[in-house]
């Protein structure tokens, strides 16, 4: 037994070899199922990825980064196609630097979503993080002083025209990111909860409606923008739920 | 000084490099991907293809290349997971696997060793399993959790060492746990175990000599219990 090299180079006892070795050989301790039956159980299963979302998620990674950042391109360009009345005077360099922060933390929360299962698994406690990243991501945009208001369009939304124009933008920015968090989702390959999917999407959302949108007040940014990712990842995470539970009635 | 710098130069290899040498990397190159082609192409043992090659005819639509290589793996994944999960559960995750496999297949690269492809997704996906049930993971002996292996291997009693060993083995702590089922149960070598687990190979190596070690003391531990009764 000691003749094996993988127990040579550990210097281990014969013993434990024989031990392990007996394990090893000995048949499983479950009924013996025929393999045929296993794998007709397999294709059953497999009838199953006969459909969109199965051709989605089976194409190679590279490819189903390139149908999410398109779908990132999609919301964000909605929302550049209506530009917002004040872009002569936002200051360049914010906007920059905003809408780069926003790419690198949709990047983030891609590079785990679109992980293959192939590859090591990274800790959990990473996604959270991506996850959080893409939720403060409007709320720190709200927080910092108002890029300018030099402009007419930039001094709505403030008093009492607060909420019906933060739910305003929430629809708008909701509803331009919905579709890309769904595609997203849909280029999963594991059954998961559709969370950080719609927090992406929602990102993309507030993306769009930072480029359409010219209020700068902080407390409309707070009310109507920020909580596009959160209300885009919760409508995620619901309609996988029902999804999932769908599939298994 | 001179003479030295001669000897130097003799011994360098020109800037220039020339036709010759261009030749001898072509067809250093040739070489290599010939030997890789042949040792991709090699039958196995059994007379069948090589895995990375029924992988390459399954890209390619092949159903039966998929077939053989459930029948190839599907053993060898509830193998090396039984003693994390049951051979229930075990034999689920290699479904799983292979669904997973499936979805994935245009991932795989030609060339690249498949063992360690499949293994690191049944890997992942025992892992999530675990999450999903939260199990902890457990560095000392939980007499409690002994007592539910003993009742989930009752079967296995009769065969005494066979069940004490898998008792063993699933007592150890994950991170050591999967490093002799891969190690061991699945007879992949260092550097197989370290890239299914995203380690260096000295640490599979390490964690290994580790798990070794605590499994020893496992198995000693009735014995010594029986002597100490006594």
């Amino acid at each position: 037994m000691m003749s094996d090299p993988r127990f040579e180079e550990l210097e281990l006892d014969s013993s434990l070899t024989q031990l392990l070795t007996t394990a090893r050989d000995a048949p499983p301790d479950a009924p013996k199922i025929d393999t045929d039956r296993l794998f007709a159980q397999l294709e059953t299963s497999l009838e199953k990825e006969r459909s969109v979302a199965g051709w989605l998620r089976s194409r190679a990674t590279r490819v189903r980064w390139a149908f999410a950042l398109l779908a990132i391109f999609v919301s964000a360009g909605l929302g550049l196609a209506t530009l917002r009345p004040d872009a002569s005077v936002y200051p360049l360099w914010r906007l920059g630097l905003e809408l780069a922060t926003a790419t690198l933390a949709m990047l983030f929360g891609l590079s785990f979503f679109l992980r293959p299962i192939h590859r090591p698994r990274l800790p959990v406690a990473l996604t959270i993080v991506s996850g959080a990243l893409l939720v403060i991501l409007g709320l720190v945009q709200g927080a910092l002083p108002a890029a300018h208001l030099a402009h007419t369009a930039s001094l709505a939304g403030a008093g009492d025209d607060l909420v019906a124009r933060a739910i305003g933008c929430l629809l708008f920015g909701a509803i331009i990111g919905l579709p890309a968090g769904l595609l997203i989702y849909g280029l999963d390959r594991r059954p998961r909860i559709g969370l950080l999917a719609g927090l992406i999407g929602g990102a993309a959302g507030l993306v769009g409606l930072h480029l359409h949108c010219p209020i700068t007040h902080s407390a409309h940014l707070l009310a109507g923008h920020a909580p596009v990712p959160i209300v885009a990842g919760a409508v995620a995470f619901l309609i996988s739920a029902a999804m999932r539970r769908f599939r298994h009635t | 000084v001179n003479a030295t710098i001669e000897n130097l130069s003799a011994h360098r290899p020109p800037l220039f490099c020339g036709p010759t040498l261009w030749h001898s990397v072509r067809s250093m190159t040739s070489l290599a991907k010939a030997n890789s082609s042949a040792t991709r192409a090699a039958p196995t043992a059994d007379g069948g293809l090589a895995d990375e090659l029924l992988m390459e005819a399954y890209q390619k639509g092949d159903q039966n290349a998929f077939r053989t290589l459930f029948a190839r793996y599907s053993p060898l994944i509830q193998r090396a997971l039984t003693s994390s999960v049951g051979p229930e559960v075990a034999r689920d995750l290699a479904q799983q696997t292979f669904l997973q496999l499936h979805r994935a297949r245009n991932d795989f690269q030609s060339g690249r060793p498949l063992r360690p492809w499949v293994l690191t997704i049944a890997y992942n996906l025992k892992r999530d399993h675990l999450r999903f049930k939260k199990r902890r993971v457990e560095t000392e002996i939980d007499p409690e959790r002994h007592g539910v292996a003993a009742t989930q291997t009752q079967a296995m009693e009769q065969e005494g060492e066979i069940a004490r060993v898998r008792q063993a083995v699933s007592r150890l702590p994950d991170s050591l746990k999967d490093v002799v089922e891969l190690h061991w149960f699945a007879e992949m070598p260092f550097g197989e175990v370290a890239r299914v687990l995203g380690i260096s190979q000295s640490a599979a190596k390490v964690r290994a000599h580790r798990a070794y070690k605590r499994l020893r003391e496992l198995l000693d531990e009735p014995a010594t219990a029986k002597s100490g009764a006594a």
